[in-house]
């Protein structure tokens, strides 16, 4: 299985470097989120060194842009396959269902980890922020974080694909769930990081990583009884 | 169909019946003063009720909260059922179980507020851990029902499914939550006293039974509703 599934991450990492289509639209996504934040916080006077300092509140602009970026990023995880009716070869190959899953979960995560720390960059460039120089524990986290939101994510995605009409509702269902699962324990974990408490870190790093192992377990269950027979 | 009008109506008088002897305990059996909750006014510390009596809220708050997560917990089952057997039925169970648990979960919801109100003077803590994953339970639920709009489709079907699956997912994270995030989490723990036990018990047999009862008519109406299109598909084709 595990073959199988390295060979469809392969294929679509490929799709991705060479057309680079959802890639660089996500990267301006994130800018341009990055960039709204930046300019509605001169209202606070952040380039005076005010807000920026705020260690609770950079962990939060930056998984919201994060996860706003890899909500959109997983529209497209499926329904690009509808284009050319690949996705019907992908479920005729001699390959399970499961393979398909593990492999759209490792090219999804692939490339949302690259967004997640471009967000990173940008919101170190144009807030300022210097991270406090937990550059490492942030980037941990960021992986974390990210991996779970995609082993989320990418069931969800299998679900809608073949409807245009639910793509809207995506979102709507898939932050809800999130929300208390990774989001909220990521960004306490991200101020805790940058706080140096990091045995409360390590609480809600452990409580995101049962939430991707959940994520993971139950996508394996159903994921073979989302196609049609 | 005479069979399921008695059905109905049995669990309608069954539930009743309770839900008297529930409002009867209340009045007559619990009726003074709760001098059992040692009164240490505010701040409230474990085993201290700044406000003994607003604890009554807890026999409606207790069997709400109940159903609430057994409607969830149908809903579960019910998602599970349709994906291995395709059976819409099990779909239209699901689509009837949240929608009234939702309902069920609202009213979880305000009686747990009225008795923090009454307790600690504010009717919400975002803080609370408990507070807000219940909250967030809401919104999901909520998310749940606008997606299923109940029109026997097979992807509406397929996709609700899934999202039933993964909502209950994180009923056990939002109760883990609580150990997780302990500093969030204020530790007020109401220990019931033994002479209320009976009084709680009949009142989630009440609505458990109250529960069933509209879930059974939340099927009927459905079942209507579905031939009455198929009525309206024949009269248009020979038309």
């Amino acid at each position: 299985m595990l073959r199988e599934a390295l060979t469809i991450a392969a294929k679509d990492l490929l799709v991705e470097v060479r057309t680079k289509e959802r890639l660089a639209a996500l990267v301006l996504f994130s800018l341009v989120v990055v960039l709204s934040f930046r300019f509605s916080f001169e209202l606070f006077g952040v380039h005076d060194g005010g807000l920026a300092q705020s260690h609770f509140l950079v962990p939060a602009v930056l998984w919201v842009t994060v996860v706003f970026s890899a909500t959109l990023g997983m529209l497209t995880v499926f329904s690009k396959e509808e284009e050319n009716r690949c996705i019907e070869g992908l479920l005729l190959a001699p390959a399970s269902r499961n393979a398909l899953y593990v492999g759209k979960l490792v090219s999804s995560f692939a490339s949302f980890v690259v967004i997640a720390l471009l967000t990173m960059l940008f919101l170190g460039a144009f807030l300022p922020y210097d991270y406090r120089g937990q550059y490492l524990p942030v980037v941990g986290l960021l992986v974390l974080g990210t991996f779970a939101y995609t082993a989320l994510g990418v069931t969800a995605a299998a679900v809608s694909a073949s409807s245009r009409m639910r793509e809207v509702l995506l979102p709507v269902i898939m932050i809800p769930i999130a929300l208390f699962t990774v989001i909220v324990p990521s960004i306490a974990a991200t101020s805790d990081v940058l706080l140096e408490n990091l045995s409360g870190a390590l609480d809600e790093v452990r409580f995101v990583a049962f939430s991707s192992v959940l994520f993971v377990g139950v996508s394996l269950l159903v994921f073979d009884y989302l196609w049609e027979a | 169909m005479g069979r399921r009008e008695s059905l109905g109506t049995g669990l309608l008088v069954a539930s009743m019946v309770f839900m008297f002897l529930l409002a009867a305990l209340l009045a007559f059996y619990l009726s003074e003063p709760a001098s059992s909750f040692p009164d240490c006014g505010p701040p409230p510390l474990p085993g201290c009720w700044s406000a003994p009596d607003a604890f009554r809220i807890f026999l409606f708050h207790v069997p709400l909260a109940w159903t609430a997560y057994l409607s969830f917990g149908i809903v579960f089952v019910a998602s599970v059922a349709y994906l291995r057997t395709r059976d819409l039925r099990w779909d239209t169970l699901a689509m009837a179980s949240a929608e009234i648990g939702v309902v069920f979960v609202t009213l979880a919801l305000l009686t747990g507020s009225i008795w923090n109100r009454a307790e600690l003077g504010v009717y919400w803590r975002w803080e609370d851990g408990r507070l807000f994953a219940t909250f967030v339970l809401w919104t999901v639920y909520i998310a749940y029902v606008a997606l299923h709009t109940g029109t026997r489709d097979v992807q509406e079907a397929r996709l609700s499914a899934v999202f039933g699956i993964f909502a209950f997912a994180t009923v056990p994270v939002s109760y883990l939550s609580q150990f997780f995030f302990s500093s969030l989490h204020i530790s007020i723990r109401p220990t019931f006293p033994a002479e209320t036990w009976p009084t709680l018990a009949v009142g989630v047999v009440a609505f458990t039974l109250f529960f069933l009862y509209l879930l059974h008519w939340r099927l009927r109406i459905d079942a209507l509703e579905f031939r009455l299109v198929g009525i309206k598909e024949t009269m248009e084709g020979s038309a």
